[in-house]
């Protein structure tokens, strides 16, 4: 773990910490934190989205959504708590996205709801074969309102989170500013975040696709991008990759089911760049 | 001239660039003729004009156009319409040929027959076996003999060969080579009857098209970095967009096998330009991009998009930061922007280096090593690849033509 400390500027003592997880790389920059207190909480952070990234990462063997991808129907997979209340959570907001939100999208079958879940027994059991269930649209924003979670148990007002440039979440404000301002790369404006989170979905850097629509099985290739504003990590990574994959007048419908959740489209127009450029 | 003075250590062939090099030759002059003032001849008479070991006494075209072009520069030269005039001028230590590929053997041999130096435009002839002919007599004449490849005086080319060739990116895997335009490659004919002598890279009798004007600097690359020559060629070539009466390939492609395995490809279509040029040299470890000038790592160190918020604070800064955007992977090929190959940007393609070179060598009378052959194998490979494409066959290389 990279850890980088400054109290260069006193009362505004500066934390940077930075690790690989999920496939990215995650980095936070505490303020007012104690050095000691600063590499404890570092550290802290570390082993909790790796924790989490060993229980939801499909690639790993040993972790439960890797387990319950290989069990095949009929077969109650036991998980544990918060294995089962994101699944949970995962189902009801695939409802609540008229099925853009879709962490069974990469399977080869199609039918939904892709798992069962008994409280009772605290178990999953999947629906058919070939289920494939894919943390890749939800696992950052989740890991960072667990980050949140324990930053605020650990007393700190003012930090920045970031987890692979698109999944953003904001605690207290920048301590020279009122916000922490944050802009997209490629345009868009700026988004003042202030215990709040932002996350984008859209073509990937390189301008390759990797969000798949989980109504028609494509990969979505809109040049554009969607940036969503609101309170949990968690459900703005869920909101930008639904909104992103459903078509242009779904959105509004989508967001609407969600309380102090706002969207931004960033359009790239493909006909605008035509008429300039051809 | 400092690029090749740091590496001058590592590669002979750049001591004539070198200020210490420069030195051993002030105050001595290269009388030169320059046979083909066209473009590229043009070209090269601009940079003599930079070196001052340089003078450009005689110039010959049969076109008398380029000729009075060439003179507006040099009014001070003798003029010749026949080449065998101007190397009867005793006057004249060397030669600088730049013309139609057909004519670069015969220019090329009766140069050394009458006693000169020779900078011959690449590629070296229209056939392997006159490249093989032009060098023994080259060497067996005592003369220098050169042939325009500079990329071997390219400082960042030879600055990440030369790491290459030490293993520090690993192990070699592919070789790209591409060339991409978008124009008919013609040149503006004054009147009709002077089209092949013009438009001579179009015509199978004067030129063999793509590969020998395009691929022969690119195919360097393969032989330079793996240090061997391929062993077979493959490809096919069409004329696919420019259907104007041309005789040679519109596009190609090729592919150059080394005994290892490894692949060269060289590609070029003059009917899109959007790739550009590119030549690319993919190692385990690294990739790296000769035409840009960087180098990307296969697994990138961590990027920051927040680092920077530190320094900020410690300032007392506030402003927003510009990193959100789409998931970054670590997977991505676009996450990593990659570093320059040369700390400070170089301006050039080693162009005037090699006439430096040319120049110092001429007067001290040494050869440098490699130049030669280096640019006998590029030459060799590009005609070679081009008997593959017109035979629609897999070509060995030629043992005969191994030096």
């Amino acid at each position: 773990m990279e850890f980088v400390y400054s109290n260069g500027n006193g009362g505004a003592e500066a934390a940077f910490a930075s690790f690989g997880a999920m496939h990215t790389v995650f980095e936070m920059v505490l303020v007012r934190v104690g050095e000691p207190r600063a590499r404890s909480i570092a550290e802290k952070v570390r082993l909790l989205v790796t924790g989490i990234e060993k229980k939801i990462s499909r690639h790993d063997p040993d972790s439960p959504f890797a387990r319950l991808c290989s069990s095949g129907p009929g077969s109650p997979v036991e998980v544990d708590d918060e294995v089962f209340s994101v699944l949970q959570f995962c189902e009801t907001f695939r409802k609540s996205t008229a099925g853009y939100f879709d962490i069974a999208v990469l399977s080869g079958n199609s039918v939904r709801p892709a798992y069962s879940l008994s409280p009772e027994t605290k178990s999953v059991t999947l629906s058919g074969e070939d289920i494939l269930l894919d943390a890749g649209g939800f696992g950052k924003g989740y890991a960072l309102d667990r980050v949140r979670q324990l930053l605020v148990e650990e007393d700190v007002k003012d930090a920045l989170l970031n987890f692979g440039d698109s999944s953003v979440t904001a605690l207290g404000s920048h301590p020279f500013g009122d916000c922490w301002a944050v802009d997209v790369k490629t345009g868009g404006g700026t988004f003042r975040l202030k215990d709040s989170s932002l996350s984008v979905s859209g073509l990937r850097p390189d301008g390759t696709a990797h969000i798949m629509d989980p109504v028609d099985g494509s990969l979505v290739g809109f040049p554009g991008l969607v940036a969503v504003q609101g309170r949990s990590a968690f459900v703005c990574e869920v909101l930008s990759t639904s909104l992103y994959a459903a078509p242009e007048r779904m959105r509004p419908a989508i967001i609407s089911a969600f309380d102090g959740y706002s969207y931004k489209l960033i359009k790239q127009d493909m006909k605008q760049w035509i008429g300039e450029n051809l | 001239m400092g690029a090749a003075g740091l590496l001058a250590s590592s590669v002979p062939w750049l001591k004539g660039c070198t200020p210490a090099g420069q030195e051993e030759i002030s105050g001595e002059k290269v009388r030169i003729g320059i046979i083909g003032p066209g473009s590229r001849g043009r070209f090269h008479i601009d940079n003599l004009l930079k070196i001052p070991q340089a003078e450009i006494v005689a110039l010959c075209d049969n076109y008398k156009a380029n000729l009075d072009k060439a003179s507006a520069k040099v009014p001070s030269a003798r003029r010749y319409d026949d080449y065998r005039k101007l190397l009867e001028d005793k006057e004249v230590d060397a030669v600088v040929i730049a013309t139609p590929l057909n004519l670069h053997y015969r220019m090329t041999v009766d140069a050394f027959s009458a006693g000169k130096n020779v900078f011959c435009e690449k590629a070296m002839a229209y056939t392997m076996e006159e490249c093989l002919d032009m060098y023994r007599k080259g060497r067996a004449s005592g003369k220098i003999f050169f042939v325009g490849q500079q990329r071997l005086f390219d400082p960042k080319y030879i600055m990440i060969m030369d790491s290459v060739r030490k293993g520090e990116f690993g192990p070699v895997v592919n070789v790209r080579n591409y060339w991409f335009r978008n124009n008919d490659w013609r040149r503006s004919v004054p009147s009709p009857d002077l089209e092949r002598h013009i438009n001579w890279r179009l015509y199978r009798e004067y030129s063999r098209g793509l590969m020998t004007e395009l691929a022969c600097h690119q195919l360097q690359n393969g032989t330079w970095a793996l240090g061997m020559l391929p062993q077979q060629v493959m490809g096919t070539g069409s004329i696919i967009y420019w259907k104007d009466g041309r005789e040679v390939f519109d596009s190609v492609s090729t592919i150059y096998t080394f005994p290892n395995g490894v692949n060269m490809t060289f590609e070029s279509v003059i009917s899109n330009k959007h790739f550009g040029m590119g030549e690319q040299i993919l190692c385990k470890d690294a990739t790296i991009d000769l035409a840009s000038g960087r180098l990307y790592a296969e697994n990138p160190k961590p990027r920051s998009g927040i680092r920077q918020l530190v320094g900020e604070i410690e300032q007392g800064i506030f402003s927003s930061s510009a990193f959100a955007g789409t998931s970054w992977n670590a997977e991505s090929a676009s996450a990593d922007s990659g570093i320059s190959i040369m700390p400070e940007a170089v301006e050039g393609d080693g162009s005037l280096e090699m006439m430096q070179a040319f120049c110092h060598s001429v007067l001290t009378g040494e050869q440098p090593p490699h130049v030669l052959e280096e640019a006998y194998y590029g030459s060799v490979l590009c005609l070679l690849g081009d008997e593959a494409l017109l035979q629609k066959k897999i070509l060995e290389f030629p043992e005969e033509f191994r030096l």
